[in-house]
């Protein structure tokens, strides 16, 4: 809210220095934004939070400087001159629970002209435009007493009445309202109306109708004082998307005791600035709001700030803030709330104002003497340093940790060929995106991570690789949350990769090595690699990676089809995994038990077949397995060969076998005969022989 | 003639280049078929005089052999290995293999910063889902539908009663249903507003965090976010403004000295001198209520701050949106 300091000062007596003041606020919970110099006037920015109604004025906030300084208030002084009596108007409020009260005086041969300069600049530095006297003068009680008023021309108000209901209050169903903005609004049939005998003529609370509007040619009016329930206002209002000065004060909740003298002192205004002859007040008042009183006990207020206040201290505070206060017994108190401060309820808010007004500054910050045992979330902890080593272990391997939003969108699953019964066709929409491309809930990490890739290589990096740790989301039939699931993608690209040395980091292997050092460390063994069918892969450098016969992620290098639909100059090779992290948790043996090992020697043997090409490596690991001979440490293959020497269509694998006995020095003998027998079974499942 | 023998020995062993020539050479002279065991065996023939001088020369030329070919031996060795390396010569100017660190997302450098800190303080971590519950994002946590309260945070809905949580306070009232007080912990993740603009993304982090038992007051609340606050930026001014949150009540921010201009006033801090960096208060009644605690047993206080926003003040980011660019020379220098 805007104030202008000028307008301020005139409520409150005493000499006040705009900075001390824009301070104090601030530090009574009004947050001065921004101080601005408007015409050697300082016009403060002051963010008002949800719960201070009251102050959404000026008087309002004069009455937090009174509070704070212990000043005076000085409210305005007037007083209508002349008074008419019996106007013959009447108003009937339908439905008493969405309008609690509804006051109204008439004004008769006025004259509707350009407000004064004085009216027009307040309202101009508190940010509204001027219109004519009579609709300024409503915006500026508006702003000095924090309470909407209306006007309506009175000789286009139907039948000599006012009726406040909603249109099934009247037996109709949903209709239209044409607002003072020119806009057609549809109204559902239990949205508030204001209803002259005829038909609709504002919105409550939110905007008034064009039919009704004060103009130039106006010369008899109706002002508008009311109370209108807070939650239907707003619901309203939200729905048509029509937040105005006064549906933002009334869903907020507006003094419902105030609402007649805003009422005097608009048409005291009028009465001034535009002549005319003022009736006597029309007040329809079905629904008092009791007084609300609220109990507290000042010991344990102290107890609850953390600080030590004399009980008087405590009442004069309340008392500067119009709270009176009676004495129940010993440190017992009853708080009655003025109606101004419809935000106060519970002792709690009783001990939130003491506190504002004593200054949180004057609290005294304390570590908690006693910190009592808190059970740790066993399975979390475990997780968030399962999840914290594979990022340091990706990071200290060069990967570096990328964030995307959580967003995707559904073009990006037909792109990646994603089939249509596949699970992460499975997504959650929002209502509201904010663009298309930010539309449903991310179910892979890869689309993100391949843009951005794209954004690096278009600002000319050539060889990258990011990574990211992230949630996606599965919707669940018949469940109303979907499935979250912690996945881990990494993609790697390289242009032309110039080196001095011949090693090559960014091919399918090094990122293969790059997830096997992860399932190696967490004792993640039954890993299985078989050709992936992901349509958005390279056919023959991909694979579904899958421990103890599940999915759980693939690997490959992105297909030449997808590339050429992405937005790259060049033609980059990039290679990439997806892996649901979940599920690897649940394979990883995070909790280690020491195991003995062996101190004597051990013996190696290092064998050649020749294979046909087309033969798969895994097979001889799988022989060694199942072989199953305890002495067996270790196999691996250190070389894959294939040209001279070779016979065609044949390539030539050589691998080492580590024999190592626990509990002895093993002979050569007896380390020859295994390794024979071994040799024997793997040329009799795979037809090799050896290469001499 | 034995004088003779040295002679050519010595020749023979100066002509010499390899460690094969020495060993073949040794055998020729001293080896057990050698020349030396020849005359020595041709010994028996001489007269006893004889015998004793021409027995004692070629003892002692064997150990001169001897000697002398160990010595050689030794030469050839040290030979071999200059040799050898004088081949093995690098040019150790060139540099090194491509080893690096990758970059550490910042905003994750510092949301790892802020669990640390907290763990010092004897907090725990607990999680939440990100899509959620509007009753767990909002009604839970005291703000019921059609509350202008609503307005504070831009919800992005799944349907009308699922959100993206707008900030992991869901996670407190989750914590709150399954345990009971004494409860210490911090909640960190991502959260959603429907808000995109120079200072706005519409995924952020955020911590939240729960400290609830008998008798925790306000002053503790400062306490706990006074010290959190000194760790992370070092001893800089700090203030605690009232506010409002309908989960917190009394509620608080609280502003750290401008540490871009040291409090005298920019275009960061608006002039202020100040930056929001906290929300804060004491845990409202009906929360509790909510997580059917016990009236009137506990209170306690919760604390919530945005993690983009901390991280960049703590390295001089100056705009949002490059945390979620990925731009590896971002991501480098973290």
């Amino acid at each position: 809210m805007r104030v202008p300091f000028s307008w301020l000062r005139e409520y409150i007596e005493g000499e006040l220095d705009p900075h001390t003041i824009a301070e104090a606020l601030t530090m009574a919970g009004l947050e001065v934004g921004a101080v601005e110099d408007i015409e050697g006037d300082k016009v403060f920015d002051i963010e008002i939070t949800p719960n201070r109604a009251d102050c959404l004025s000026i008087i309002g906030i004069a009455r937090e400087i009174k509070a704070i300084f212990g000043l005076k208030l000085k409210k305005p002084s007037f007083k209508i001159k002349r008074e008419l009596k019996e106007s013959g108007f009447t108003i009937s409020i339908v439905n008493p629970e969405l309008c609690y009260r509804y006051a109204g005086r008439i004004v008769r041969n006025l004259r509707v002209a350009p407000s004064p300069q004085w009216l027009k600049r307040r309202l101009e530095a508190a940010g509204i435009r001027s219109i004519n006297n009579v609709v300024d003068v409503t915006n500026y009680v508006l702003l000095e007493y924090g309470h909407p008023l209306h006007a309506f021309d009175l000789d286009l108000l139907e039948g000599y009445q006012i009726r406040v209901g909603t249109p099934r209050d009247f037996g109709k169903t949903a209709l239209e309202v044409v607002t003072l903005d020119g806009v057609r609004r549809r109204i559902n049939d239990d949205d508030l109306l204001i209803w002259d005998g005829v038909k609709p003529v504002a919105v409550a609370g939110i905007m008034g109708g064009a039919n009704t509007e004060v103009t130039d040619k106006t010369v008899n009016i109706l002002i508008e004082s009311a109370y209108f329930k807070p939650e239907r206002i707003r619901r309203t209002s939200k729905r048509l998307g029509l937040s105005t000065e006064s549906s933002y004060r009334f869903e907020r909740g507006t003094d419902i005791e105030a609402l007649k003298e805003a009422l005097d002192r608009a048409a005291f205004l009028i009465e001034e600035l535009a002549g005319g002859d003022v009736y006597e007040v029309i007040d329809v008042y079905p629904v008092k709001i009791p007084k609300k009183k609220i109990l507290f006990d000042t010991k344990r207020i102290c107890k609850f700030l953390g600080i030590n206040l004399k009980d008087e201290e405590i009442i004069r505070i309340l008392e500067l803030l119009e709270i009176n206060v009676d004495k129940k017994e010993d440190s017992i108190y009853i708080a009655s709330v003025p109606s101004h401060r419809n935000d106060l309820e519970i002792e709690e808010d009783i001990a939130e104002e003491v506190a504002r007004i004593y200054g949180y500054d004057m609290i005294p910050a304390q570590i908690p003497s006693v910190f009592r045992y808190v059970q740790e979330n066993y399975e979390l902890a475990q997780k968030r340093k399962f999840l914290n080593l594979i990022r340091d272990y990706l990071i200290s391997l060069g990967c570096s940790e990328a964030v995307n939003f959580s967003f995707m969108s559904p073009d990006e699953l037909d792109i990646l060929g994603i089939p249509e019964n596949d699970i992460r066709r499975n997504y959650i929409s929002l209502l509201n995106p904010l663009r298309q491309e930010e539309s449903i809930m991310r179910t892979m990490l890869l689309p993100a991570l391949l843009k951005n890739v794209e954004k690096n290589t278009s600002r000319g990096i050539e060889n990258l690789r990011l990574f990211e740790i992230g949630k996606v989301f599965i919707a669940q039939q018949g469940f109303p949350l979907p499935q979250e699931i912690l996945h881990l993608g990494i993609v790697s690209k390289k242009e032309e990769l110039k080196s001095s040395f011949k090693d090559d980091p960014y091919d399918f292997y090094s990122l293969k090595g790059l997830i096997e050092g992860v399932f190696r460390h967490f004792k993640i063994d039954n890993v299985f690699y078989v050709r992936s069918e992901e349509k958005f892969l390279h056919p023959g450098q991909s694979a579904d990676i899958l421990i103890e016969g599940e999915k759980i992620g693939f690997i490959g290098v992105l297909s030449p089809e997808v590339l050429s639909k992405l937005d790259f100059k060049t033609k980059p090779f990039i290679c990439m995994v997806e892996l649901d992290l979940d599920r690897l948790f649940s394979f990883a043996k995070t909790e280690i038990k020491y195991k003995p090992f062996s101190t004597y020697p051990a013996i190696k043997r290092d064998t050649a077949l020749i294979l046909p090409v087309e033969f798969e490596a895994y097979k001889i690991y799988e022989i060694v397995k199942s072989f199953n001979n305890e002495l067996i440490e270790d196999i691996f293959i250190f070389d894959v060969y294939q040209g001279e020497g070779i016979p065609k269509h044949n390539k030539s694998i050589a691998f080492r076998i580590v024999y190592r006995a626990y509990d002895r020095t093993l002979t050569t003998e007896e380390v020859e005969n295994i390794h024979n027998q071994l040799i024997e079974k793997i040329i009799a499942e795979t037809g090799a022989t050896v290469r001499a | 003639m034995q004088e003779n023998l040295k002679q050519v020995f010595l020749n023979e062993i100066n002509s010499i280049n390899s460690l094969q020539e020495l060993i073949n050479l040794k055998a020729k002279y001293i080896g057990k078929k050698g020349i030396i065991k020849e005359k020595l065996k041709n010994l028996a023939d001489l007269s006893l005089e004889e015998r004793r001088l021409q027995g004692k020369f070629l003892n002692e030329l064997k150990d001169f052999i001897e000697e002398t070919i160990k010595n050689k031996e030794e030469e050839l060795k040290q030979k071999e290995i200059l040799e050898s390396i004088k081949k093995d010569f690098i040019d150790i100017t060139l540099p090194g293999k491509n080893f690096y660190f990758g970059g550490s997302h910042p905003v994750n450098k510092t949301l790892l910063e802020i669990i640390d800190i907290f763990r010092e303080l004897g907090f725990t971590v607990e999680e939440g889902p990100e899509v959620e519950l509007d009753y767990y994002n909002f009604e839970a946590l005291n703000i019921p539908k059609d509350h202008p309260a609503r307005d504070m945070q831009d919800t992005f809905y799944i349907s009308e009663d699922v959100v993206l949580r707008t900030h992991t306070s869901p996670v407190q009232v989750r914590v709150m249903e399954k345990k009971k007080p004494p409860l210490r912990f911090i909640s960190p993740g991502k959260v959603y507003r429907c808000d995109s603009d120079i200072s706005h993304t519409p995924m952020f982090h955020q911590v939240e965090g729960l400290m609830v038992d008998e008798d925790v007051s306000f002053s503790h609340l400062k306490g706990v976010l006074v010290y959190f606050l000194k760790r992370l930026f070092g001893d800089i001014p700090i203030r605690f403004r009232p506010s409002f949150f309908p989960f917190t009540e009394p509620s608080t921010e609280i502003d750290i000295g401008c540490i871009i201009c040291n409090s005298k006033g920019c275009r960061v801090c608006k002039g202020t001198g100040w930056l929001e960096v906290l929300g804060a208060g004491m845990v409202h009644p009906n929360v509790f209520k909510f997580a059917g605690y016990e009236e009137g047993k506990y209170t306690g206080f919760a604390f919530g701050m945005g993690v983009e926003r901390l991280t960049m003040l703590k390295y001089r980011i100056d705009d949002i949106r490059l945390f979620f660019e990925n731009d590896i020379r971002f991501l480098r220098q973290f």
